[in-house]
């Protein structure tokens, strides 16, 4: 065996804290090593190239490269193999950059580690066996999780790249949070206008297929072959004879708080979610329904002229199959009733900004108009408050929710256009107009009027004048004061947060959350779309907050990525995949429940025993659902279960090299 | 400080604007001004406090404030304004307007006019003649 061991110095990265050429004289000492060198870039062309000549030159067989971690060039490195006509498996990465130089002072201290780290690597690659990786089939279908508008956005466009798309959505209708707003900033135009458009697209598209109404309820297989099991929640009505009349609805005695307007307005028990829905048919919310508490009711059924109401339907479980799905399941708004101080449900006048953009729509519960909830009269006098429960690490949110800065300028312009008259005050932090055109409508909110004071209000009370006012006690970090302000209406910007089952979809996904719930990306500024789960794309504010272009410029990124896939048409598989010995295995099949990707199952193999043929039973494993997880190798008590790459020979002759 | 009920009228707002040429709602607060002020340790509202009093129509506090008396028109804060909002000009309209409500002062010129010597001077310098 030849290894060649090459030392990289990644610039000074690496140089100014580990000794490179100490590293360089003490891996030529290493056993089976036969050449060693530093180079000062090995991912450069020329760091390339000098691996390539010294494996001609010194035929090597193993390499072993000490430089950053495996993540950044261990495929640059494995192609460089693969391109010697070496298996790309026989390069092995000691990571002297992460792991050492990074995270250490000590220059003499970080010498001596890094030449464990390259001695550890030599002893592990002497132990290498070589790996392939087959080609999968994929299926050319994709899953989009999620009908707003980052949803949307990727189903049309992998459906009008010719693939088949399936969009699943939770509530009865597609539109998501978009189709709730009235206008979308920096243009002021009006949000359903640019939203039902493509609801509508989507819905006639003969690519797509809507399942409304529907959640994801398990998820198994890999890339290019997800099974994926949708639960498709019974509406009650049958979509076929309903032709959308509204009857049921307007004879439904039953009033519940509507979702979709805050609970500041009343809808049926059987409802369509707004005017423009996609399907605008309507469904029964069973938790609400008479019928469905007492057996008795029926209204609906009895005005239904097409018959359409249908009590008994079941929920449904939907099996299908996918090559790619992109998660596109958005956010919800934290209820800011945790923050005291702010008077929320304490006072009815201290509203949440999303009750107050329901009230500028002309659809919305005061059909346009801007009122005070207490006395239903106009308000002359609003505060706005920024950052209600972001940027907040002690009762609240740490991250930025970044469009509340922007929608807050639109407040103050829409109020200021449609009610002159009314003064805007805005207590804020900082006002962050990161985007195209933003800063130009932020200084567009000012010179109309609104008032920007820089510092967060400390407390809103009721002021307890005749009108019911209340009182706002905030700071202005310019004039250096404590300001009052007798406000007819404040309006809170709360946080954007993660769905709150965002974990337990991510977990059957096979993704990851990160400290606040959001999703977490393949790579934060090179892989913003994928995910650690290939196949698994993200769209939309799931991953983090997000305004409307950006999640719909996600949305066409991940949209992207799975028509990558299906043009290519086949995966690679994972070559470090578990492996049986089966004379070892004693067919315990205790790796079968642990494996999460269903790979193990059972066999029988013929052995002769005392001049006998006798059947045993061992564990097998199928190259094409294993991830490389490596839980069975950990657990298999006989031994006899090994990860490629990472056999129990190659971990043990590590440990032993120290 | 409680805001008053009724801060500045749009007609208020209109000839702030109309007087100092400029539009102060433009401000968003850098404190450039106050930043490089030479008078700033003598005064009892920074010119940026002076600029977003205006903005939000505090004008009695405005014209309280003896920081106009003591701005010595160095114009440093006009030629660094990254707004182009002219702070020592706007300061200056609202020493004019005091002047202009006060035409007894001693400053006044002698002769016919009646205009007070002060604002001549302010006037040639505002506009640059």
């Amino acid at each position: 065996m030849r290894i060649g061991v090459f030392v990289c110095w990644c610039g000074s990265n690496i140089k100014n804290t580990v000794d490179v050429d100490a590293v360089t004289a003490r891996a030529k000492t290493m056993p089976q090593v036969v050449y060693a060198q530093d180079v000062q870039y090995l991912c450069s062309e020329v760091g390339q190239s000098e691996i390539g000549q010294a494996i001609d030159t010194h035929r090597l067989d193993r390499v072993v490269v000490a430089a950053c971690s495996p993540r950044m060039h261990e495929t640059t490195f494995q192609k460089l193999m693969a391109a010697k006509g070496l298996n790309p498996y026989y390069v092995e990465i000691a990571n002297i950059r992460e792991h050492c130089s990074w995270v250490h002072t000590d220059k003499e201290k970080a010498t001596v580690k890094a030449i464990d780290l390259v001695k550890k690597a030599v002893a592990k690659t002497a132990f290498a066996i070589p790996l392939t990786s087959d080609q999968l089939p994929v299926t050319k279908r994709a899953l989009v999780i999620g009908g707003g508008i980052a949803g949307i956005q990727a189903a049309l466009d992998i459906a009008d790249a010719g693939y088949p798309v399936d969009l699943v959505e939770k509530e009865s209708s597609i539109g998501g949070k978009m189709a709730q707003f009235d206008k979308t900033f920096p243009t002021l135009d009006c949000s359903a206008c640019i939203l039902t458009p493509k609801m509508v697209e989507a819905a006639t598209h003969e690519n797509i297929r809507l399942y409304t109404y529907a959640e994801v309820a398990a998820v198994s297989g890999y890339v290019g072959n997800f099974n994926v099991t949708i639960k498709q929640k019974a509406t009650s009505v049958n979509p076929e004879k309903c032709n959308g009349c509204g009857d049921c609805v307007t004879k439904c005695p039953k009033k519940v708080p509507n979702e979709f307007d805050c609970g500041s307005s009343k809808r049926k028990a059987v409802y369509t979610l707004f005017p423009q829905a996609v399907p605008n048919k309507p469904v029964i919310d069973r938790d609400n329904c008479i019928y469905f508490a007492t057996g008795k009711c029926g209204l609906c059924a009895k005005v239904c002229q097409t018959g359409a109401i249908e009590y008994q339907q079941q929920d449904e479980m939907i099996e299908n199959q996918y090559g790619a799905i992109v998660v596109a399941t958005g956010y919800e708004l934290k209820v800011p009733d945790h923050l005291g101080e702010y008077a929320y449900g304490q006072h009815p006048d201290v509203i949440t900004s999303l009750e107050l953009e329901r009230m500028l729509n002309a659809s919305g519960p005061t059909s346009g108009k801007v009122i005070r909830p207490s006395n239903g009269k106009m308000p002359r006098r609003i505060v706005f408050i920024q950052c209600v429960g972001s940027r907040d690490r002690h009762d609240g949110n740490p991250y930025c929710s970044k469009v509340c800065c922007l929608y807050t300028a639109k407040h103050t312009l829409l109020l200021n256009e449609k009610f002159p008259g009314t003064e805007s005050y805005v207590f804020y932090m900082d006002v962050r107009t990161a985007g195209k055109n933003y800063e130009e409508f932020y200084e567009r909110a000012r010179q109309q009027g609104a008032m920007y004071l820089r510092g967060q209000v400390s407390k809103v009370e009721p002021l307890g004048d005749a009108d019911n006012r209340v009182l706002v006690r905030g700071f202005d970090g310019s004039l250096q004061r404590q300001v009052e302000i007798a406000a007819d209406l404040v309006v809170l910007a709360t946080s954007m947060e993660a769905q709150p089952n965002a974990k337990t979809l991510g977990g059957m996904l096979g993704i990851s959350t990160d400290l606040n719930g959001f999703y977490t990306e393949a790579h934060a500024k090179l892989r913003p779309v994928e995910t650690q789960a290939q196949g698994v794309y993200l769209a939309g504010v799931c991953h983090g907050p997000k305004d409307i272009p950006e999640a719909v410029s996600q949305a066409s990124g991940a949209a992207v990525k799975a028509i990558i896939l299906f043009n290519k048409g086949q995966v690679k598989s994972v070559p470090t995949t578990a492996m049986v010995e089966k004379d070892r295995c004693s067919g315990c099949m205790q790796c079968q429940p642990v494996c999460p990707y269903e790979a193990i199952s059972q066999e029988m193999v013929v052995e002769r025993v005392h001049g006998k043929e006798r059947q045993r039973a061992v564990a097998t494993v199928n190259r094409a659902l294993c991830q490389g997880c490596g839980a069975c190798a950990g657990l298999c008590r006989s031994g006899a279960m090994d990860l490629g790459g990472f056999t129990s020979r190659q971990l043990m002759a590590e440990v032993d090299s120290l | 400080m409680r805001f008053p009920e009724k801060t500045a009228s749009n007609s208020q707002r209109e000839d702030v604007k109309h007087m100092t040429g400029k539009e102060v709602k433009d401000c968003y607060q850098c404190m450039k001004c106050s930043a490089g002020c030479p008078m700033a340790s003598h005064m009892d509202r920074l010119p940026h406090e002076m600029m977003q009093l205006a903005k939000l129509g505090l004008l009695e506090e405005v014209y309280a404030s003896k920081s106009l008396w003591i701005c010595a028109s160095c114009m440093a804060c006009s030629s660094r304004c990254p707004r182009d909002l002219e702070p020592a000009s706007v300061m200056e309209s609202f020493r004019v307007t005091l002047l202009r409500e006060t035409p007894n002062r001693e400053e006044t010129c002698d002769g016919d006019l009646t205009v007070p010597r002060q604002a001549m001077i302010a006037s040639m310098r505002k506009h640059r003649r």
